[in-house]
């Protein structure tokens, strides 16, 4: 237990510290770094299948007690996050170096991604308010290092960008994570809930708090109309960089407003619901208009990212065990999908010569790369047999149930556009004649085992989405009592 | 398109012979080897889903038609594509159409349905697109996907209303939903989902308003018009109808609608027939007056309106197919399918011409043949229940289309003095295309003149859209020719004066303007300007306004909450806290100089000031270690930071902001200072402190507690920090590198 | 001597930094000629902030001081020879880059929290051990190694950001 729960934070640690001392042996530094994304996936493995059995695996770091040392807890949540985090990232580090620019094959990327990694394991396992903030901080001057790599002016533009307004959110969440200490008396998850009401009458001192908190951590998350930072960074990046980022980041601020509203302050932040619920559907609708308007394959994507943030938060802001364990699902899902549309687009270039729908044409003769693209965009669309239907499904169901009828009309809606989206991008990219006939070239095949494993994962998640949705409803009995 | 050029390619075995699987599939339903029943697994228990199946009447009957077309579609499209490299690939996607056509039939669980609905809707985009650099072909691809994938939404969210009051709803319960699932009929919930799976019907079946994608979707090659847009994937929508039908008998609304839309969309269609000169968009337009009837028939309540329907859907599938064969045949072998060029085309096309004939003569509903048993249950259903005279008007009036189009479909691309001016195909057609369209319309001959081999299913498939009292055999026998005779006639008119009211028809111009075909267009195109707004006002890259914006929004969502926090009471001022006031003012003129100074190293010092001013708070505070850090830090930050703005040179004076940013500007204080200070009226729980205070030195070994904190009981969070400092150091190498010229460094 | 940091993906400049006297280096180095005093006073300041670096840390945890202060004032120390001497020099006197120090640091505040991790004790439980030394049996605990972790990571990060500063034009 107490080896177990350190590792997802010390494996990704480790590598990065050896990558940095192996950056010149570039051959040396893949290999390690493969073998740290390898690890991590493995981990985290071992964890999802501890935690369906019933296991957390805690540690109390320091072996101090109870609530007052940094406690370290892997549930199922923490571990379903962990898994499919590692399977993103053993996915970009199989994919060859070789791409669109200099960026992707700078030594400094796998310390960085290692080290975002880090903060990452580390936020997916603390059960510590300041702890998680102190992850997030790793998370963001890693992000922030590997946009800046490009060093060409957008780059530094966009690291701009993504600086002010996260460091921003950091801020908040600083005092916000200071308040809540002020207001429920511990920084443990367990213990401030009980400080903060529990399930019972919380002061309106701890609704302010953790509204504050909210507020950062939906900035963290991309939310309306706070996720100005994610598009005007996110298309900078190299397309496995940009796997990563859209993966992972918004969704940690997504898992920690679910930790949050589900575990930390239930009772608290049930006046936020509602408020949250229009904030998620307002994210929803523009995200994925973004997307809609752009014609830029990774804006497209990078406005997709928001829209389906929304979907989470909606399933958050319903605040019920079930809709708690829908958002889990959505998580999972949502992470392999767009990780994998990145890693594709990062495909599309290299065949079609582009990102810009306008100068691309005519993949649809290179079957594989269709097969791989058409699988994650019905995912995100949402069709049948898809990770995606299970996901919205459930989404919807349970806005009906809860008799939030607009909210599931408006994320049906989204799905129709982000329909309208995706058929877009095939009848632009894949049928169109190709404006310049030396387009599209041939890709390796090795390029492509990445991107169609995770669409393996994709489909096997929508073929049988049982053992996932019942992990899922294991995962949102979060907190001590578990939730309503 | 369905000339070839280039080099001929070898059709594949697997092909050739795809056909023999709809055929073996058809001769298993036809010699009654598929037995009736039910059979579940349990796929998502979680959510009350299950892969369940069921074969019931109506489920033979669709199976037979997308069995039998089948056969003769596959066998049809090697000849039709023959040569063409693309035809694997066309094959293949009828394949898995076909296969997603007999799961959609055979679905119980409505989830099961959905599967296989969706798979039709998504194969008919690929298969509309087939032609795929043909813009006009990819539109309409898109205009198909929009609307079935609209519907197919909508289909989504009724059935979860429907489970909702009904949960674990299975297709098979909606024959006795009184008994399976009580009090359903009576949820609200159950008859909103009920309306949105009626939607979802009406856009897969192309019905007003829903309808314009269909004559569009005439872009695909010949096989798939006649395989999924007339004979099977159009009446996916009819059918799920007609599972409903029983459930829904006794509604009211139910039966006004789909009448109502129904008679409408066939009326509809019907006119549009008529402006149409190219003959595949006239037969699409009437396949839309086909599905209208269809609809219309469903909205009657009598168990003879399921006879009708029943007949009527397999009468329409073996007449429309060959009809689409033939015009396929004829822009095959004309290259053109404007029915203004085409005539006498019975010499070059003999078995086509034949192939015509006896689809026309069903279409137009003539004795012996099937399509008069179809008009003649209709006519008699009608006549049996009490219904609005439009029902009437509108069946007549179709009728009499449906008449004239068979006319012009037969006697006047085929007969009469041939167009020398037409091209001739170089390519004879073989077995391959002209024996499906005849095979077909002689199979609708034959039931027509012998019924005896399909009553039992027709009555088996009418029981299940109507199961309400006893069917018998006879019905099935013509007994009224008057209202068959009246179209006959009304159709030989309208054949006769067809460029008349064609010419007419097209003077109304305008109304294609204000029709759901522009209500599309222009829906795309608010949806195209519309997002761009959206997405230019919220993503305008303006770094200050993003902040301003994240503020204010930040400054709406969390106010309401603060204010109503209580705040602390103020008290009196202490000696001990004139140095806490010294800080504070000190902070306050850092921030104050940091906004109103222009240029950049006014603000740094500002900046600056703020830090030191935190470290005298931090010293009175009774924090000594932590002020000591803080100031050394801040004087290593003003430093550094001076020398890195005087080696890049950044730009000194900058414009003033915008007041509105000063709102900004001070929402984001007001909005964190009244968050401090709300916890501050908070009863501090100082257990934490505590502890560290009394465990620091006997069980940490350490009298410094902020040392020990630090690297003992948060080690873990220095770990992080320090983590943090090296990747600020990884990450700040390329950023400090651009400037530094060449060669500056090492 | 070629940097880490200094990739080969921009080939162009790296080429003239593998040979140790390129022309900035000369430059620099002509630019200011320090005085033997100027060098011996450096020499001396060196080792006292290096030596008040290494005494708050050991002390930190029962007086004010600790591993961030010692790390400020270690780099200080460097500092002073960079602005003195050059950063040539400076980068001479670290021997590895500052970002392998920093990197360092961090491994041994991790390495810190793993003995306990072997006894099946939580990460970062730390233990004090007694060292026979000059003046009696000196108290070593894994809570120092993670302090000294933390200086060097301190000492690194900043040295290599000012130096990169020192470095430009």
């Amino acid at each position: 237990m107490n080896l177990w729960a350190v590792l997802p934070v010390l494996v990704p640690l480790a590598t990065a510290l050896l990558c940095l001392a192996l950056q010149r042996r570039p051959v040396a530094q893949r290999f390690v770094s493969l073998v740290g994304g390898a690890s991590f996936l493995g981990i985290a493995v071992a964890l999802v299948l501890g935690t369906a059995g019933g296991a957390v695996y805690e540690t109390r770091l320091g072996n101090w007690p109870q609530p007052f040392a940094i406690r370290l807890s892997i549930d199922a949540l923490g571990a379903a996050l962990l898994a499919v985090s590692g399977a993103v990232l053993l996915a970009l580090l199989a994919v060859p170096g070789r791409g669109e620019c200099a960026t992707a094959r700078s030594p400094l990327v796998p310390p960085l991604v290692h080290g975002l990694m880090a903060g990452v394991g580390g936020a997916f396992s603390t059960a510590d308010l300041f702890n998680l903030y102190v992850w997030f901080e790793v998370m963001l001057i890693a992000a922030l290092g590997l946009i800046a790599l490009g060093r060409e002016r957008r780059h530094l533009d966009a690291a701009l960008r993504y600086l002010v307004l996260n460091a921003l959110a950091a801020v908040l969440l600083l005092c916000a994570v200071g308040g809540l200490y002020g207001v429920g008396g511990s920084l443990d998850f367990d213990a401030l809930s009980l400080g903060l009401g529990g399930d019972g009458s919380p002061s309106a001192a701890a609704t302010a708090l953790v509204a504050l908190a909210l507020l950062a951590l939906l900035i963290k998350s991309a939310a309306f109309p706070f996720g100005a930072w994610l598009p005007a960074a996110y298309p900078v990046l190299p397309t496995p960089i940009l796997a990563l980022f859209a993966g992972l980041l918004t969704k940690v601020g997504a898992y920690a407003v679910l930790r949050l509203v589900a575990q930390v302050a239930p009772a608290a932040s049930a006046p936020l619901l509602e408020p949250l619920g229009w904030i998620a559907a307002a994210t929803m609708v523009t995200g994925v208009l973004g997307a809609a308007y752009h014609q830029d394959l990774r804006r497209i994507l990078s406005f997709h990212v928001i829209s389906q943030i929304g979907y989470i938060l909606l399933a958050i802001s319903l605040g019920t065990r079930a809709a708690f364990a829908a958002a889990l699902v959505y998580t999972v899902h949502h992470i392999l999908v767009k990780a994998n549309l990145f890693l594709i687009a990062g495909l599309v270039r290299r065949s079609g010569g582009s990102f810009d729908l306008r100068h691309l044409g005519g993949l649809a003769s290179r079957p594989a790369l269709a097969l791989v693209f058409a699988i994650p965009a019905a995912s995100l669309i949402g069709l049948p047999l898809t990770s995606g239907f299970w996901a919205k499904l459930t989404v919807v169901k349970l806005c009906f149930a809860e008799g939030r009828y607009t909210f599931g009309v408006l994320a049906l809606l989204v799905g129709g556009l982000t329909l309208y989206s995706m058929a877009k991008v095939w009848i632009e990219a894949f049928w169109k004649e190709p404006p310049d006939p030396y387009y599209p070239r041939r890709v390796p095949k090795m390029a492509f085992v990445a991107t169609f494993a995770l669409a393996a994962l994709t489909l096997a998640l929508g073929v049988y989405p049982e053992p996932l949705l019942v992990f899922a409803e294991l995962a949102a009995a979060l907190g001590p009592g578990g939730a309503r | 398109m369905a000339a070839v050029e280039g080099p001929l390619v070898p059709t594949p075995r697997w092909v050739q012979l795809a056909w023999l699987a709809p055929a073996a599939l058809f001769a298993v339903v036809a010699l009654g080897l598929v037995p009736e029943g039910q059979w579940s697994a349990p796929w998502v228990p979680s959510l009350l889903i299950e892969f369940a199946l069921r074969v019931d009447g109506l489920t033979r009957l669709m199976l037979a038609l997308i069995s039998g077309v089948g056969t003769a579609v596959f066998f049809y499209a090697p000849g039709y594509l023959a040569g063409d490299a693309r035809l694997p690939r066309l094959m293949a996607l009828l394949v898995a159409f076909f296969l997603a056509m007999v799961g959609a039939v055979v679905a119980d669980d409505p989830w099961t349905l959905l599967l296989f609905w969706e798979a039709t809707s998504v194969l008919s985009f690929l298969l509309v697109g087939f032609d795929r650099a043909n813009r006009a072909a990819r539109d309409a691809a898109r205009h198909a996907l929009l609307i079935t994938g609209f519907g197919g939404l909508c289909l989504i969210g009724g059935l979860l209303l429907v489970q909702l009051a009904a949960p674990g709803l299975k297709l098979s319960d909606l024959t006795h939903l009184e008994g399976a699932h009580p009090g359903a009929l009576g949820s609200s919930l159950f008859h909103g989902g009920v309306a949105l799976v009626v939607i979802g019907a009406l856009t897969k079946s192309a019905q007003f308003p829903f309808h314009a994608w269909l004559p569009g979707a005439m872009t695909a090659p010949t096989p798939v018009s006649a395989y999924l847009h007339s004979a099977t994937m159009v009446k996916l929508g009819v059918y799920l109808l007609a599972r409903f039908d029983p459930a829904m008998d006794a509604v009211p609304w139910w039966h006004h609608t789909l009448l109502a839309v129904g008679a409408f969309t066939a009326v509809f269609a019907s006119v549009q027939t008529l402006r149409e000169r190219d003959l595949k968009r006239i037969l699409a337009w009437s396949t839309v007056a086909a599905l209208g009837t269809l609809t219309m028939l469903l909205g009657l309540s009598d168990a003879l309106s399921g006879v009708a329907f029943t007949a009527f859907l397999l009468a329409h599938a073996l007449y429309k197919a060959p009809l689409f064969f033939v015009a396929g045949n004829v822009d095959h072998e004309a290259g053109t399918r404007q029915i203004d060029h085409l005539r006498g085309m019975r010499k070059a096309l003999p078995f086509t011409a034949a192939a015509a004939v006896l689809a026309g003569a069903s279409m137009a509903g003539l004795p012996s043949s099937l399509g008069v048993v179809a008009k003649d249950a209709m006519q008699r259903a009608k006549d049996s229940v009490d219904i609005d005279w439009y029902v009437s008007a509108t069946s007549i009036a179709v009728s009499v289309v449906a008449v004239a189009v068979a006319a012009v479909a037969t006697l006047r691309v085929f007969f009469g003095p041939p167009n020398d001016e037409l091209a001739r195909s170089p390519h004879p057609q073989g077995l391959r295309m002209s024996l499906p369209p005849i095979a077909l319309a002689v199979v609708g001959l034959l039931l027509g003149l012998w019924h005896a081999p399909i009553e039992g299913a027709l009555l088996a498939a009418a029981r299940s859209v109507a199961p309400f009292g006893e069917l018998e055999l006879e019905v099935l026998w013509p007994t009224r020719l008057d209202g068959i005779l009246l179209a006959v006639v009304g159709g030989a008119l309208l054949f006769w004066q067809w460029d008349r009211v064609h010419r007419w028809l097209e003077g109304f111009r305008g109304l294609d303007a204000i029709g759901p075909a522009s209500l599309y267009e222009r829906a795309l195109a608010a949806l195209k300007a519309g997002a761009g707004t959206v997405t230019r006002t919220a993503q305008h890259g303006v770094l200050g306004r993003y902040v301003a914006v994240l503020a204010l929004a930040g400054a709406v969502w969390a106010l309401p909450f603060l204010v109503r926090a209580p705040l602390p009471a103020a008290g009196p001022l202490s000696a001990g806290d004139a140095g806490l006031a010294a800080g504070c003012l000190a902070v306050l003129a850092g921030a104050g100089l940091a906004v109103v100074a222009r240029d950049v190293l006014g603000r740094l010092l500002g900046a600056g000031l703020v830090g030191l001013g935190s470290a005298v708070v931090f010293l009175f505070g009774g924090a000594p270690d932590v002020a000591f850090t803080q100031l050394a830090v801040e004087t290593v930050f003003v430093v550094v930071a001076a020398t890195a703005l005087a080696r890049y040179r950044v730009a000194s004076d900058t414009p003033p902001a915008p007041k509105w940013r000063l709102v900004a500007a001070v929402a984001l204080g007001g909005l964190l200072g009244l968050a401090s200070l709300v916890v501050f009226a908070a009863p501090f729980d100082p257990s934490l402190t505590n502890f560290f205070g009394a465990a620091s030195l006997p069980e940490a070994h350490g009298r410094n507690v902020t040392n020990v904190v630090l690297v003992d009981f948060r080690a873990f969070d220095t770990l992080g920090e320090i983590a943090v400092l090296l990747l600020v150091g990884v990450a700040a190498l390329p950023l400090l590198r651009r400037n530094t010229g060449k060669g500056a460094k090492a | 001597m070629r940097h880490p940091e200094d990739t080969p993906n921009t080939a162009p400049n790296t080429a003239p930094n593998t040979a140790p006297n390129t022309v900035s280096g000369a430059e620099l180095g002509s630019a200011r000629v320090p005085s033997p005093i100027v060098l011996r006073a450096t020499r001396i300041l060196y080792r006292v902030l290096l030596a008040a670096a290494v005494l708050l840390t050991l002390r930190g945890h029962h007086e004010p001081g600790g591993g961030f202060v010692g790390g400020l004032f270690a780099a200080v120390a460097v500092l002073t020879v960079a602005l003195v001497q050059g950063p040539k020099v400076a980068r001479r006197r670290l021997r590895v880059t500052p970002i392998q120090v920093a990197a360092l640091g961090v491994s041994l505040a991790v390495a810190s929290g793993l003995p306990a991790l072997v006894t099946g004790q939580p990460f970062l439980t730390h233990t004090i051990g007694y060292v026979p030394m000059v003046g009696g049996a000196w108290k070593v605990s894994t809570a120092l190694l993670f302090d000294f972790g933390v200086l060097l990571c301190v000492l690194g990060s900043v040295t290599g950001f000012c130096l990169r500063l020192l470095e430009s034009r």
